[in-house]
C-alpha cells in the first residue's frame, strides 16, 4: 500500500473522496498503481478529459505513483 | 440559391463629413467569409498598408463576421482591422457583447473609416439613418459616461455604444476600444483605440434595428443548434460558473501562468487568492452573456477599491487577473478588479497595460527607473497603490506614463540597455499571458502570430492539454508539451480554423465545447445556402492567415520578427510545471515553413499563393 496526496481542481472536486477536505486530502492505493489506476479508484469516468501533475510534472497516465506523491489533478487548461 | 445574409458596408470619410454605401461581391465573402478576413482583402486592396496608421488617409475597418446576429452559438463577434499604431503591421481587434449583433440589425455588415474630423464627432446608426453628431462635449469623458451621455442624447435605453476613452484621445499606443458600456467587452489589443482617436471619432452608437439576416435555411440551422449547444454548455461549465478568470490556479499548476514578468516559476496561493472562484466569492454579484451565447462566461462585480469604490463593473477575465495579479506578484484581487475597471474607463487594452507595468517594476527592481522618475512611485512589485496610479497615468499620458503608454518596445528604446532584456514582446506587442515555455506550440503561435505575440490566432494549449482534443482536428492526440514533435502542424491547422472565427463572427470557446470544422461549415451552409464543407472552410481559414502575412511582409516582417524575446527563448522557469523547459523555436519554424509553403526567410512562395487564389505582388 501507498498514500499519495491529492488535489482535485475545479469542476474535479466533485470526485473528493469522503477523507478529502475541499477537493484535498490523501488517497491509497495498490503498491502497483499509476496515475490511470488513481482516476479509477477517484471514480473519474475514462471520459471526463483532465492532467495529472505529479510533483509539480506534467505526467502521463502510466506513471508509477510513490508512497507520498503529490498529484494534482486539472481540468483541461483554462483561461482566455 | 441566394446569399442573403449580405448586408451593407459603410464608407465613411471624416474629413468630408460624408458617407456612402458600397456593396461588397458575394466571392469576397466567400472566399474570405467576413469579419477580418473580408477586412483584410479590402486593405490589401486598397494598397493604403503603407499609410502612417494615425495619419487620416489610414483606413479603419469594421466588420461583422458573416454569421454575427444570426441564431448561431456565439455569433455576436465583430473586428475593428487596419494598420497598428503600436507595432506598425496588420492587427485586429475582435470583440463580442451586444453592439456587434445591433450594428448588423440596422443592415450594416460594417464600415470602413477614414479621414479626421476637423471637431470631435461621433457617429450615430439608426435603421437606415446615418449620422455625424458633435461630441466635444463627450471629448475626455470616460468610456462609461459617454455611454450613458449619447443614451440620454439620442432618447434610446438600450443603445449600443463603442466608445474609446481618454487614452484613445490622446493616442495612447495601447489604447482598445469598449462595447456597452459598463458590461465593457474589449477590442483591446493593437492600439485600434488610437486609431478612432487620431480620426477624432469618440464613439459609434447604434439603436437595434430590424434587419438582422435570416438564415437561408432556418429548420437545418436549429436542428444544429439543438445538437451543439447542450454539448457546448456542458464542456464550458467552469467558465460558466467562474468565468475565464476561473482558470487561474490551473493555468499556474501547469506552469503557464505569468509570474514577476515571466521570471517566476509558481505562485500557487496568490493563484488562489486572485482566481475567479475568490473573486465570485469576494465581489461577485452577476453574470453576463453576449448576445447569442450559451456560455454566459463573463462576471460583474463590485469595485471595493480606488477612485471608484462602491460602483459596479465588469469582473476581470483571465489575461486581465493574470496580468494585473501574478505578473506583478499583486495578490489584491482588489486591486485587480479596480485596475480592470479603470482601463475599462480610460479605453486602455489590460494586457499591454498590466505587461508595461511589469516591465516598469522589473526596471525598478535593476535600478533603471528609480523612484523619482516615477514621480516618487515605489514600483516595488505587488505595490498595489503603484499599479492604480500607473494605470491612470497610462491613461492620461502624465507622469513616466507618457512613456510607458507607448508600451513595451518602445519604452525599452526610451530606457536604454539594458532594458530590452526585459521586454517581452513580438513584432511590437505585448504577450498573452499563456507560457511558449509550458505548452511550446505556443511559441510556434506567438513568433508568427499576425498581429504579434497573440494567443488567440492559435490556442494550441487548448490542444495540447486537450480542452479542445486535437484529434478532433485529424491530428495526433498527445503532445509531450515541452517537446517539438508534431507542433508545426499542430499550429499551422489551429491558425487555419482559429482564422475562420474572427472571419464568421464566433466566438473561440466554442472549440472548449468541442466543436468542429465540420460542424461550422454546416452553420455557414444552413446560413448562406453555400455547398461550404469543413475543406473549404479551412482553405479560407488558410487563404485569410497568408493575405494578412502578405500584408505584413509588405511592411517588412521576415523571418527576423518570427522571434521570441529572450526572456521566453532562453531562460527557464527553474521551476514548477514548466521549469526547464525552452521551445525549440529553430527547429520548429523550419518546419512551419515547409508546412506553410513559406520561403525559409518566410515569405508565402508564388506557388503557395496562386494555390490560395492570393495575388502575388
Amino acid at each position: 500500500m501507498k498514500t499519495v496526496q491529492v488535489k482535485l481542481y475545479l469542476n474535479l472536486r466533485k470526485y473528493a473522496t469522503p477523507g478529502m477536505d475541499n477537493g484535498q486530502g490523501p488517497v491509497s492505493l495498490k503498491a502497483g498503481h499509476t496515475a490511470k489506476d488513481l482516476l479509477a479508484v477517484l471514480g473519474i469516468p475514462p471520459g471526463e478529459e483532465c492532467t495529472l501533475v505529479v510533483n509539480s510534472r506534467i505526467a502521463g497516465k502510466d506513471l508509477l505513483l510513490k508512497d507520498g506523491d503529490q498529484v494534482a489533478v486539472l481540468p483541461p487548461v483554462s483561461g482566455g | 440559391m441566394t446569399f442573403s445574409l449580405r448586408g451593407k458596408v459603410l464608407d465613411i470619410d471624416l474629413t468630408a463629413g460624408k458617407a456612402r454605401e458600397i456593396t461588397i461581391p458575394e466571392a469576397d465573402y466567400r472566399a474570405f467569409l467576413g469579419g477580418s478576413g473580408v477586412a483584410a482583402k479590402w486593405f490589401y486592396d486598397t494598397g493604403k498598408m503603407q499609410c502612417s496608421p494615425l495619419a487620416p488617409e489610414a483606413p479603419l475597418f469594421v466588420m461583422t463576421g458573416l454569421l454575427t446576429g444570426v441564431n448561431v452559438p456565439t455569433a455576436c463577434k465583430a473586428s475593428f482591422c487596419g494598420r497598428s499604431p503600436a507595432t506598425g503591421i496588420w492587427s485586429e481587434s475582435t470583440v463580442g457583447g451586444r453592439w456587434p449583433s445591433a450594428l448588423r440589425s440596422c443592415g450594416f455588415d460594417g464600415m470602413i473609416i477614414s479621414g479626421c474630423s476637423a471637431e470631435p464627432v461621433y457617429l450615430y446608426l439608426c435603421e437606415d439613418k446615418v449620422e455625424l453628431r458633435e461630441a466635444g462635449y463627450l471629448w475626455g469623458k470616460d468610456v462609461y459616461a459617454t455611454q450613458e451621455a449619447i443614451g440620454e442624447e439620442v432618447e434610446d435605453e438600450n443603445l449600443r455604444v463603442a466608445a474609446i476613452g481618454p487614452a484613445g484621445e490622446r493616442q495612447v499606443l495601447i489604447a482598445g476600444i469598449i462595447i456597452d458600456g459598463h458590461d465593457a467587452r474589449a477590442a483591446g489589443r493593437g492600439g485600434m483605440g488610437a486609431v478612432m482617436g487620431s480620426k477624432r471619432l469618440k464613439a459609434i452608437a447604434v439603436s437595434k434595428g430590424k434587419k438582422t439576416p435570416k438564415p437561408y435555411d432556418p429548420d437545418a440551422l436549429a436542428r444544429a443548434r439543438r445538437e451543439a449547444v447542450p454539448r457546448i454548455r456542458e464542456k464550458t461549465r467552469g467558465l460558466t460558473d467562474y468565468g475565464t478568470a476561473g482558470g487561474v490556479p490551473v493555468v499556474e499548476k501547469l506552469g503557464d501562468l505569468p509570474i514577476r514578468n515571466w521570471t517566476g516559476g509558481s505562485w500557487t496561493e496568490g493563484a488562489a487568492r486572485t482566481s475567479g472562484q475568490a473573486i465570485m466569492e469576494n465581489v461577485g454579484v452577476g453574470h453576463y452573456a453576449c448576445y447569442r451565447c450559451p456560455i454566459r462566461c463573463g462576471k460583474e462585480v463590485q469595485v471595493t477599491k480606488g477612485p471608484y469604490a462602491g460602483t459596479e463593473a465588469h469582473g476581470p477575465e483571465y489575461e486581465t487577473a493574470a496580468g494585473f495579479g501574478a505578473h506583478l506578484l499583486n495578490d489584491d484581487l482588489h486591486t485587480i478588479v479596480s485596475a480592470n475597471d479603470l482601463c475599462n474607463r480610460l479605453g486602455l487594452d489590460t494586457m499591454s497595460t498590466a505587461s508595461v507595468i511589469a516591465f516598469a517594476m522589473e526596471l525598478y527592481e535593476h535600478g533603471l527607473i528609480r523612484a523619482e522618475d516615477a514621480g516618487g512611485l515605489e514600483l516595488n512589485w505587488g505595490n498595489g497603490e503603484a499599479i492604480l496610479v500607473l494605470v491612470e497615468q497610462i491613461g492620461n499620458r502624465e507622469g513616466i506614463g507618457e512613456i510607458l503608454s507607448q508600451g513595451v518596445r518602445r519604452a525599452a528604446a526610451h530606457f536604454g540597455p539594458p532594458a530590452a532584456e526585459f521586454a517581452v514582446e513580438t513584432k511590437g506587442l505585448e504577450y498573452a499571458f499563456h507560457d511558449p515555455r509550458a505548452f511550446t506550440s505556443m511559441a510556434l503561435v506567438y513568433a508568427t502570430g499576425n498581429r504579434g505575440a497573440c494567443h488567440l490566432e492559435g490556442l494550441t494549449y487548448f490542444s495540447e492539454n486537450r480542452a479542445f482534443p486535437p484529434e478532433l482536428m485529424g491530428l495526433e492526440p498527445e503532445y509531450d508539451p515541452h517537446g517539438f514533435q508534431g507542433k508545426p502542424l499542430l499550429a499551422k491547422t489551429m491558425q487555419d480554423y482559429m482564422g475562420t472565427f474572427n472571419a464568421l463572427g464566433l466566438c473561440k470557446f466554442l472549440i472548449r465545447g468541442h466543436v468542429t470544422p465540420g460542424e461550422v461549415s454546416d452553420w455557414v451552409k444552413a446560413c448562406t445556402g453555400w455547398a461550404m464543407d469543413a475543406p473549404e472552410l479551412l482553405t479560407a481559414g488558410e487563404r485569410i492567415f497568408n493575405l494578412k502575412r502578405l500584408i505584413n511582409t509588405g511592411l517588412g516582417i521576415s523571418r527576423k520578427d518570427d522571434m521570441l524575446p529572450p526572456r521566453l527563448l532562453v531562460h527557464d522557469r527553474v521551476e514548477g510545471a514548466a521549469g526547464g523547459s525552452l521551445p525549440h523555436l529553430g527547429k520548429m519554424l523550419w518546419e512551419y515553413y515547409r508546412l506553410r509553403g513559406w520561403s525559409p526567410e518566410g515569405i508565402p512562395t508564388a506557388e503557395r499563393l496562386e494555390q490560395l487564389g492570393l495575388p502575388n505582388r
